[in-house]
This record gives structure tokens, sequence and C-alpha cells, in this order.
């Protein structure tokens, strides 16, 4: 899915996973490379020579079946060899007041992949949002380096007692890019717009919601049937964004191309598969400069957003210049690009899920709580960060990314390796070692993992098997496309399911591990537990900020404590660009704001 | 001549019959339920929202109402809407038709110039070490993979050379690597062609003749033996367009080109079916279409033919 990042939850990830996550990482090969490789012996001499890498190593000493402890501690070389390729930390981080460059000129951007439709509401997905965060404004701001919100269409806002009205008081100076006026119709159009089936949106009005009341012609209130606590946050990740209402009910056509906006970049063109043009809005006025640090029209005069599928023609056309910035670097590309002194790659966590395995809860073995446990404890995730994506992203050890809202730190140290532990658990399930596989009652340990198809897990779960492997657990490995994987997944006739996640809020969690998405959801874990499912439910309610994340960190620790999911990796967002490119931010959802973005 | 034409049309007609049957069955043959498919990702999905969409895709009817309503859409013109890009699957195929002709006959110009000049030299000096080069160029040609030429072409012209752009705005320069990527296999088999049809032709008693006129040797290899050679090329050009646009969907990939090509990518990844329906179907009618008339070009060029 190369990576494809969906719009943030109600309507998410669905075409973020189909479509982001394939290509993401799409240049990692196979094992073939280390086919020649016939000993031990040779390998580790090959490796110690340089003649292959650490991965090649790595796979071709699982391809021989070594222990992977005996692999980590062969491969325990100096990390001063990967400091080289390690990613300057990312631009994000806004600390006002800040500098900027040269303002002008237009940044030619690489995008991976081609947007679907540029209307708002019709789309999923992650190469439309990043665009369209640069076209559309939200009500209000946050963004993922603190929990301030800060005013973006709405000046202010009131939030009634009960949760249950959200009255927000909205700017009287906004256009819309086509001239019409930002204005409480504007707002009460687009909800409904959402919430009408017949209109053909994909994205849908929040839960609970039941009308937008015009106030007056600046002031419109959001009501709800039942409390929505993730509603502003969601706001800031780019859900519901604001439409015009006459240009949406009489251009569809209009609205799939060049649909006007209020932001500080209008789309001026968008031909599919080779490019969509963005050009400055001078009208633009109203940034939360508290946060940007600067006012008025956006510093680049436009941005080529050029449509570049093949990740490597994209890092080529980066190094001729061509090119200022491009997005999806696979591990391949990032080497040679990271030797070269003009570029600088830079590496953003996201929010959400990480990359995880799901532990089938029903279905034995991994009914036992013990047997999930003993999993978690039996694999060494470096061997999957460090090997396989050469350092490029970091191991994952909840069930929530770290950089979302109300992530609980207390899971990091919950289940390190410790494969004597594993062992002990499974002992005490009553799963003895018989030869290299333990048994009980004669039956064999032994797990199905239905891996998703040209998801990238792929050498993950080969790492997985062969750590398992060294604990005594066999784990049976068959692969599945997208769709059919997640009614299988759904099903369950599977004790291990691949998945991720892309999500502002930690109300994700819901989508997860709630037991009322066991039979139609993504809860693939099949995980029911009324104390998480009692967290997961008040936590759509709690309006105190506060006291709602700390549900949240209880839900993470309970998730955790029955070990529903084997967390794998974080999910990174890469992109590589000429020096002299900064300035750019990150909305909650971590989409790129050209904003400020300058070429020198 | 008009009998042979108008037998060959209606022999064509149960062909894209059978082809419509097939392209619209791809949409019923993938497993799961395509409406359910579509809504995967949404957080609840009940079984009203699913039952909305079956009817709004028309999957609540029976299968030939189905076919015959699809049927007579297309012969409307009507491909349907794109499910992702919510736009007349027609009219989005219709803006990636020019780049992708450009693209193709931009490769045919590359691969007849290059396989005539190969082949006529390999000719000409037949069993010498000119001879043993070009056929190693060209099975060079024919081996390599197209994506790994473009991206090789990418790295030399482009990132080293900065002759050639690969994206944006480019004009003509923007036609050329892609061009020589997607035309070099074609070439190869052009080559290879020339060379034969050429040495036999030089074999003919009315070159002997020619040459015993005293005429110059460019003469008659230009105007009495290349003509004659000719022929089997031309059939051949015919039938390797189909190749051609198989080709575009990789090259428009590589070189980030739009095109019919990148389209069906695109339609293929995100599972927009209506989308790859359409193109598929595009795909085959072209398909059929040469074909009839390379057969018909036979009939023409060669007046023994009749249907047999």
């Amino acid at each position: 899915m190369g990576l494809g990042v969906g719009n943030p939850p109600p309507t998410a990830t669905l075409w973020a996973r189909s479509s982001g996550v394939c290509c993401l990482f799409s240049d990692v090969g196979s094992c073939q490379g280390v086919n020649a490789v016939t000993s031990q012996d040779a390998l580790v001499l090959d490796f110690a020579e340089g003649r292959i890498d650490r991965r090649e190593f790595a796979l071709g000493a699982f391809a021989l079946g070594l222990s992977a402890a005996t692999v980590a501690s062969l491969i325990a070389t100096p990390r001063a060899a990967r400091a080289q390729s390690t990613p300057a930390s990312s631009p994000a981080v806004a600390a006002t007041p800040r500098t900027f460059g040269t303002p002008g000129g237009t940044l030619v951007f690489g995008a991976w992949q081609t947007p679907d439709t540029m209307d708002p509401h019709k789309t999923g997905l992650a190469a439309t949002g990043r665009i369209l965060a640069n076209v559309f404004d939200p009500l209000v701001w946050r963004f993922p380096d603190g929990d301030t919100y800060y005013p973006g269409l709405a000046t202010s806002w009131d939030i009634s007692a009960d949760g249950l009205q959200y009255t927000f008081h909205l700017r009287t100076d906004v256009t819309f890019h086509n001239g019409e006026p930002f204005n409480a119709a504007a707002v009460k159009y687009t909800f409904d717009r959402l919430n009408d089936p017949a209109s053909g949106t994909l994205e849908t009005a929040p839960k609970g919601f039941n009308r937008v009341e015009v106030v007056d012609d600046h002031t419109a209130t959001v009501v709800f049937d039942t409390a929505y606590a993730p509603f502003l946050t969601l706001i800031a990740a780019g859900s519901w964004r604001i439409v015009e209402p006459k240009y949406a009910a009489e251009n569809a056509e209009g609205m799939s191309l060049t649909p006007p906006g209020t932001g500080p970049f209008i789309v001026t063109e968008y031909v599919a598969g080779s490019h969509v043009t963005l050009v400055k809005n001078q009208a633009y006025n109203w940034a939360p400069e508290a946060y940007f640090g600067h006012q008025g029209p956006p510093l680049l005069d436009g941005i080529d957003w050029r449509i570049v599928a093949e990740a490597a023609t994209r890092a080529s056309t980066l190094e001729s210049g061509e090119i200022n910035l491009i997005e999806e670097i696979p591990p391949a590309q990032f080497e040679s690009l990271s030797g070269n002194d003009a570029i600088t790659i830079y590496e953003q966590p996201t929010l959400g899920c990480p990359r995880s395995v799901q532990l089938n809860c029903t279905l034995a073995p991994t009914d036992d709580k013990l047997v999930r446990q003993a999993m978690n404890y039996a694999v060494d995730k470096t061997i999957i960060t460090d090997v396989i994506f050469k350092g490029t992203v970091k191991p994952a050890w909840g069930p929530l990314e770290k950089l979302t809202p109300g992530y609980n730190p207390d899971v990091e140290t919950l289940y390190p390796f410790d494969p004597d532990k594993a062992k002990s658990l499974l002992d005490q399930a009553g799963w003895t070692m018989d030869g290299d596989v333990r048994k009980k009652d004669g039956q064999e340990l032994s797990a199905l993992f239905i891996v998703v198809a040209n998801d990238n897990f792929d050498e993950a779960a080969q790492v997985i098997q062969s750590q398992f492997s060294d604990v005594g657990i066999k784990l049976e490995l068959t692969s599945e496309a997208e769709p059919t994987v997640f009614n299988t997944y759904n099903g369950g006739k599977q004790n291990l399911a691949n998945i991720f996640w892309w999500g502002a809020d930690p109300e994700s969690l819901f989508s997860l591990y709630h037991s009322s998405q066991i039979k139609s959801g993504f809860n693939w874990s099949h995980y029911t537990n009324a104390e998480v499912d009692s967290l997961l439910e008040q936590g759509y309610i709690e309006s105190d900020q506060e006291k709602r994340m700390d549900l949240y960190k209880q839900a993470q620790m309970l998730i955790m404590d029955d070990a529903a999911l084997l967390p794998v990796w974080g999910k990174m967002q890469s992109m590589a660009g000429q020096k002299s490119v900064t300035g750019w931010l990150y909305t909650m959802n971590v989409y790129p704001l050209h904003y400020t973005t300058t070429l020198s | 001549m008009s009998r042979y034409l108008i037998q060959r049309l209606i022999f064509a007609i149960p062909v894209l019959i059978g082809v419509s049957i097939a392209v619209f069955l791809m949409m019923h043959l993938i497993p799961g339920d395509p409406a359910l498919a579509l809504l995967r990702g949404q957080p609840t999905v009940t079984q009203e929202d699913i039952d909305r969409v079956r009817a709004q895709m028309g999957l609540d009817k029976p299968l030939p109402v189905q076919y015959l309503t699809y049927m007579g859409n297309v012969l409307h013109g009507d491909l349907g809407e794109s499910v992702k890009a919510h736009r007349p699957v027609a009219t989005m195929i219709g803006e990636q038709v020019i780049p992708t002709l450009q693209l193709t006959i931009a490769a045919m110009v590359v691969a007849i110039t290059i396989g005539f000049v190969l082949g006529t030299i390999s000719a000409i000096w037949q069993g010498t070490w000119i001879d043993s080069l070009a056929t190693v160029v060209s099975l060079f040609g024919v081996s390599m993979p197209s994506f790994w030429l473009g991206l090789l072409l990418i790295y030399v012209f482009s990132l080293r050379l900065g002759w050639f752009p690969v994206t944006g705005s480019g004009g003509w320069k923007l036609l050329v690597l892609p061009a020589i990527a997607l035309g070099a296999d074609f070439a190869a088999i052009v080559a290879r062609l020339v060379r034969a049809s050429l040495i036999e032709v030089l074999r003919q008693e009315y070159i002997l003749t020619a040459r015993a006129k005293g005429l110059r040797e460019t003469t008659v290899i230009f105007r009495h033996a290349l003509r004659n050679a000719l022929m089997s090329v031309i059939t051949i050009i015919g039938l390797q367009i189909g190749t051609l646009l198989g080709g575009a969907v990789v090259i428009e990939t590589v070189f980030a080109r739009q095109g019919i090509g990148n389209l069906a990518i695109t339609g293929i990844l995100s599972k927009d079916f209506p989308l790859v329906q359409g193109i598929v179907l595009l795909g085959a009618i072209v398909y059929v279409v040469i074909n009839l008339l390379v057969d018909v070009s036979y009939a023409f060029l060669d007046p023994r033919i009749q249907v047999g």
C-alpha cells in the first residue's frame, strides 16, 4: 500500500492498504540471491568479507535453518555501518518562531501513486489526501507534535457539556477558490452531502451525527445523537472537508477534477496518471499563524505534482534535478540516495496502528493466552527492522503507533525478546518439547499464518516463522490476496493475520479490538474482553481529553496483557529531497503541508 | 474481394461477442462480492449498505439481464462509471488514447528505422563481422526486458548525461527514451526479418539483371531489392501493434507517462472493475480490428488468397 495512507478513520484504510503498501519497500528482494551459499561457514565468510550485506546474510542464514538468536549474534556488527544511511530528523517539529527560505518558485513533487478522484468525499486514498491537505483547510487545526487545537476556518468553538453539540464560530473573510464565500451554509451542505446515501460519497458523516443547524451566517452547530469525542481531532486530520455547495451540487465532473477548496493552493488541472497542477492562492489569509509562524499566501508559487509510479524512476529524476522532492523511498533506493550529498532523506513516523500480527484468541492453539504471550517473547523484532528494512523502521510494542495521541509507553517493556521466557510459558501451558516441535496430548504446536499477499510482509513472516521454530512453535505460512483475505480473516480460519491501520485518534482501537468488529470489522484477533469493550465505548463519549486518553492507555495495557496481537514495526512515511528544499510541516495524519515549503 | 471482406467482417462479430461476455463475466468470476469489496474500509458495513451498493451497481438483477444492459450501454458508447474516479470510463479512456498512440507510433518509427538499417547492413555484408555484430545487437534487443532497458536509458541519458527529461512537459524530448525502450524488441525482429528477406531477394535473377545492366549498388539495393523485401515486414508490423500496446503498460509505468497502460494499472491496483472492463474490451476490439486489417491486406497484396 504503497504506502497509501488512508484518510483518517471514517473511511480510512482499506484503499490505503491496498494501494499504499504494496509499493512501499517493494524493492525488497527475495532470497534467491543467496541460493549459492551452501554452508554456514561460506555464508559467514561472505558476510565478513563484505560480499553480501546483512539482509542477505540473515536471509541466507534462515534458509540454512540457523536460529534467530544465532543470526542476531552473528550480525551484531557495529551500528556505525548503518549510521551513514540513518535519515535526518524530519522538519516536522515546529518550533515557532520559524525561519523560512526564499519565497517563490514551483516545487516539483514526485508522487508514487495517482489520485483516484479529487472529490474529497469520494476518496479514501492517501495519494489524494496528500494533495487535498494543501487545497482544503479544516475548521480546526491540530498537529502531530502536540495536543493544542488551533483556529482554522472556525475562529472558536464551543462544545456542549453533554458533548452532543459542537458550535463553530466561523471566519467571515474566507472565500472558496471559485470566489464563493465560505459560511455556515457550506458547513451544513458538506455534512448533509456526507449523510445522504444518494450523493454517493465514500466518506460518511461522523458516528452519531444528527444534523447541522445554521445559527446565523457565520455560526454552525453540529448536533450529535450520541457523543463523539474524536470529532475535532479527526477534523484536523482531514475528515469531512468543507466543500463549496453550489459547485458541488452543479458540477460533479469538476468536483472529481478541480474542486474549489479554501486552502493555500488551488488545483487548476488534474490529468490522471500524469500530474496535478497546484497554484498559490493569492487570497489565502487564514492560516493559524501561531503554529506556522507565517500568514498570507503560501511561500511557493505553485506545486507541479507529478505522478511517478516506478520507484527507481522517482529516485533517478530526483538525482538528475528534474524533481525537487519525492515520496516513498524503498530500501533499495534508500541506500543509493543516502550516498548522494545533494539529497536529504526524511523519515516521518505515522499515526494509527503499527504493522502487527493479530493473534486469533478463539482458535487453538492461539486461544491460549500463554501461547500468545510466548509468541510475543519469541520474536526479535530487530532482525526485521534492521536486517530486512535496513534500519529504516523501528520495532513497535503495542496496538498503537508511538505518535498517536493517547499512546501508552508502558507497553514497551511488556514483551522484550526473551526466548527462554517464551519456552517456559509454553511449558507452563502444557506444550512440551518433542524433537523440533512442542506437543501436547500427541498434538503438534502448530499455528496457521495467512499472510496478506503483496503486502510487504512476506519476509517478516519468514523471520517470525524461524523465530517461532526456535522455541518449538511450528508456523505454517500461506498467503491470500485482498480483498478476499479479509473475509477469511473475519471467518477466523487463521491463527495469525497481518494488519496495520492509519488513524489520527486512538479510537482506531475500536475497529481493531472491540468485540462488535469481529464478524465484519477488523478485529481479526477475534478478541473479546468486556473491560476493553467498555473502555473503547467510553472513549467515544468522554469529553475530558485527558481522562479520555487514560481510557485508551488502560485499554492498550489490557490488550497487550491478553496478547491479542504481536506488534512488529512502526509504519514510516519516507521522502527525499534536494537539500535546499525545506519548510514543510505535517497535518494531524502526517500528510505534508507545503504552505511554508521553499526551494532555496 | 468485397465478398471476402464481408465474410471476414461477419466472422469478427462472434469473436467480439465472446470477448464482451468474457469481459463482462470478469467482474462476476473474481471471488467475493464486488459490492462488499467496494465497501471494505468503512468502519461498519451493514446489510443495507451492501444492498444499496448492489442496487446501484445493478448486481441485484439476473446475470443475462445485467449483460444485456451492459451491452446496450456499450453500444451507445457508455462503458459505465469508474467506481473510484466517479467519471465516465469512456471519457477517461478517451483522454489517454492520444499519449499512448504517440508512444506506440514513435516506438514503431524507432523500430522500423533501426530495424531496416541493421537488417540492410547485415544483408549487404552477410557473413562478415559486421553481420555478426548486427546479430548480437538484435539479440540484445530481443532479450532485454523493456522495463530494464527503460531504467538503463533513464540512468544513462537522463541522470548521467542529462540529455532527456523523464517527467513533466518536455515535448518530443519526453518521447525519445520511452520510444526506444518500447521499440527495441520490435526493432530486433524487423532487423532479422529485413535481413532474411533481403538476402532472399538479392539472390533473385532480376537483381542479377539489374547489376548486369551496370546499375549502381545503392540503386540495386534501395530501388529494386529493398522494395520487394518490404512485403513480409509490412504484415509483421500489423501483428506487432498489439504487442506494442501491451508493452506500453510497462513503459508508461517506468517513464511515468500518462496513457492507456498507466490507466489500466491504476484500475487494476484500485480494483476499479468498470474501468478495467472498459480497457480490456477496447484492447480486444483493437486487436480484432487489426487482425482483420492484416487479413484484408494479405488479400489486397496477394489476390490468390480467398476465404477457405
